[in-house]
């Protein structure tokens, strides 16, 4: 009978869990390689009907993950005893590649352009369905032999039970909600219609098809655009900030936040719209539809969310204990020195986007806001020493290397509109131009991100007082976690992924950020020296 | 019901809803929908959705990265 105890931590579960990831993200990369997913998708359309599986399946699996994998009904927390052997794992693992190298063969034949071997698309599909069950069954097994895993199934049949039912709940609610969407959808319509009555003489609206606008320029405020997404992602973060900071807030007067949240979020949507028409209608359809829509959604809720919970930390009404007056030195907050320039790299970007502005015009602002925060945490970093090692530049020029020949082998991705250290530059104007995209590329977004990713993140994951974390202590976890946060941000993740790995290895070598900072430094020289010479002009 | 399980209960509904109310923006996204700002309009008005999906890595790291540092505590400086 297997035991949960608190006191007997023991991590091979935690290791092998990742280890099982690892194998599955390797073999779903392996696929998506070899099948066009288009076909897949098309072959597979007839499962439309089924639509809300997916997402239930998602709520209902993230909650029992969440149930089952946390406090004192932690699945991960299993007596040492029960460690299974490699060879117990073995007959598992090499089942798992006999049935995986079979799913590969038969995915093929369904998805991959040839005839269907099984007759109906139905039949052939539940062959498939079965057999992608019976893979991941095998690497479930190789995790926890049967003996295993039925007692500890046992064991955690009350977060099993909870977690469906609140993953249910969830579904459910987040179905109901999409009742609201045309209600809300008719209330933001008239609000931007009135809106623009005041702005406009030749403003108009039309309720029935949910068009508004100008002469010029008009919209369709869909579902989408109502405003309900925002609302609902406010709900989200607002809720997890109060049970995050319940310690702090002063309780009932923190929950008006909530509220308060849904209507800024609201409002913010009528004035994206507005302010779109407007730009469309007076200034440049181009910039509208452009870099306004895409980004202006997302800088008016970050700044309303961000807004909220830091008024809540420091207005006396919501705080429980107001954070005392920054004062010459004597306190310091680590998280804020590690994360604050990065942050302040991607919250301009994300602005100078609004209006497109050209990548080259964005630069000079984006240095000064990191050079500025930098700058203002600089006594938070301590003595850095730089010397001279030959592996860092080969590690800088490796992860150049695999991040343009994996860009190559699988596509450009699609950027994300981060600060974009390893992605491919634009063609300098001239001499100053140049000088300020070298410091920005090469030295201080190479600064700030390792900082936050290898600095921060990387050490955050090892344990919550990161300070006192060796750099070079991180666990694999940490490793594939921090590399593959990093990736996300970058134009294609999985070389983002890679190069934030191989950043890590040169962290890991002597236990400096230093070096880490070279590498991506090197790295960035070159993919700038591409893009200036080798690569087609480019305006981002 | 029991302090640690309640916060497991509304962090567990934090993440579901998240989820939920998520996904349909994650397939507009993947049905290339997207973009929908970008399109003519043909008299008939362009869609303007909310949240840019290509523009959601940067948003989401901000977010993530503001709460966390407006969460963190000040701490006195060793020495």
């Amino acid at each position: 009978m297997v035991e949960l105890t608190q006191s007997a931590p023991a991590h091979w579960l935690r290791r092998a869990l990742i280890g099982a990831v690892a194998i599955l993200l390797c073999e779903y990369l392996l696929l998506s390689w070899l099948v066009d997913a288009d076909l897949l998708q098309r072959r597979l359309a007839w499962l439309s009907g089924f639509g809300y599986v997916a997402p239930l399946a998602i709520a209902i699996g993230t909650a029992i993950f969440i149930f089952a994998s946390t406090g004192k009904a932690n699945v991960l927390v299993l007596a040492e005893r029960d460690r299974p052997t490699a060879r117990r794992a073995s007959p598992y693992l090499a089942v798992h590649a006999v049935l995986f190298l079979a799913f590969l063969l038969l995915t093929r034949a369904l998805f991959g352009g040839q005839p269907l071997l099984l007759g109906t698309a139905e039949a052939g599909f539940m062959s498939w369905a079965l057999l992608g069950l019976a893979v991941i069954a095998a690497l479930t097994l190789a995790i926890l032999p049967p003996r295993q895993l039925f007692p500890l199934v046992r064991q955690a049949r009350l977060s099993l039970l909870l977690g469906s039912l609140v993953g249910i709940a969830a579904w459910i609610a987040g179905r109901a909600a999409e009742d609201l969407w045309e209600p809300l959808g008719r209330l933001t319509l008239s609000a931007v219609a009135q809106s623009l009555r005041w702005l406009f003489s030749d403003s108009f609206s039309v309720p029935n098809r949910m068009l508004v606008g100008t002469s010029t320029f008009r919209v369709i405020v869909a579902p989408v655009c109502s405003g309900f997404e925002g609302i609902g992602l406010m709900i989200v973060l607002l809720g997890c900030w109060l049970i995050a900071c319940r310690r702090q807030l002063r309780f009932p007067n923190a929950l008006l936040l909530v509220p308060l949240g849904i209507v800024m979020a609201w409002v913010g949507n009528v004035i994206r719209i507005v302010a779109l028409i407007a730009i469309g209608s007076r200034w440049s359809p181009a910039v509208a539809l452009g870099g306004f829509h895409s980004k202006a959604g997302w800088v008016l809720f970050c700044g309303a969310a961000l807004g909220l919970m830091l008024v809540s930390r420091r207005a006396a009404f919501f705080a429980r204990e107001t954070p005392p007056v920054e004062t010459a030195g004597d306190s310091w907050n680590p998280t804020a020195a590690y994360l604050v320039p990065f942050l302040s790299g991607v919250g301009v970007q994300l602005v100078a986007g609004l209006f497109s502005i050209r990548a080259d015009f964005a630069y000079p602002i984006q240095l000064l806001a990191v050079l500025s925060a930098l700058w203002a945490y600089r006594k938070s970093y301590g003595r850095w020493r730089f010397s001279l090692s030959w592996a860092v530049p080969v590690i800088g020029a490796g992860a150049f290397v695999c991040h343009f020949a994996l860009e190559g082998l699988l596509g450009p991705g699609t950027a994300s509109g981060s600060t974009t250290s390893l992605g491919l530059g634009v063609r300098p104007a001239g001499a100053a131009s140049a000088l300020i995209q070298l410091a920005r590329t090469v030295i201080v977004v190479p600064l700030a991100e390792e900082l936050a990713f290898r600095g921060y993140l990387l050490r955050r994951l090892v344990s919550a007082d990161f300070t006192d974390v060796s750099p070079a202590k991180f666990g694999l976890a940490s490793l594939l976690i921090s590399s593959l946060a990093f990736g996300a941000l970058q134009s294609n993740w999985i070389a983002g992924a890679v190069a934030g790995m191989l950043y890590a290895y040169a962290l890991y070598r002597r236990g400096r950020i230093e070096d880490a900072f070279l590498a991506h430094a090197v790295t960035s020289l070159l993919a700038v020296a591409y893009s200036w010479w080798f690569a087609p002009l480019r305006h981002a | 019901m029991r302090r640690p399980i309640f916060v497991r209960w509304l962090w567990t509904t934090a993440a579901a809803l998240f989820i939920v109310l998520s996904l349909p923006a994650v397939s507009r996204a993947q049905d290339g929908q997207g973009q929908d700002g970008q399109g003519q309009d043909q008299g008939q008005g362009h869609r303007v959705p909310q949240f840019d999906m290509g523009t959601a890595g940067a948003a989401v790291a901000l977010l993530a990265g503001g709460f966390t540092v407006l969460k963190a505590r000040r701490r006195r400086r060793a020495g």
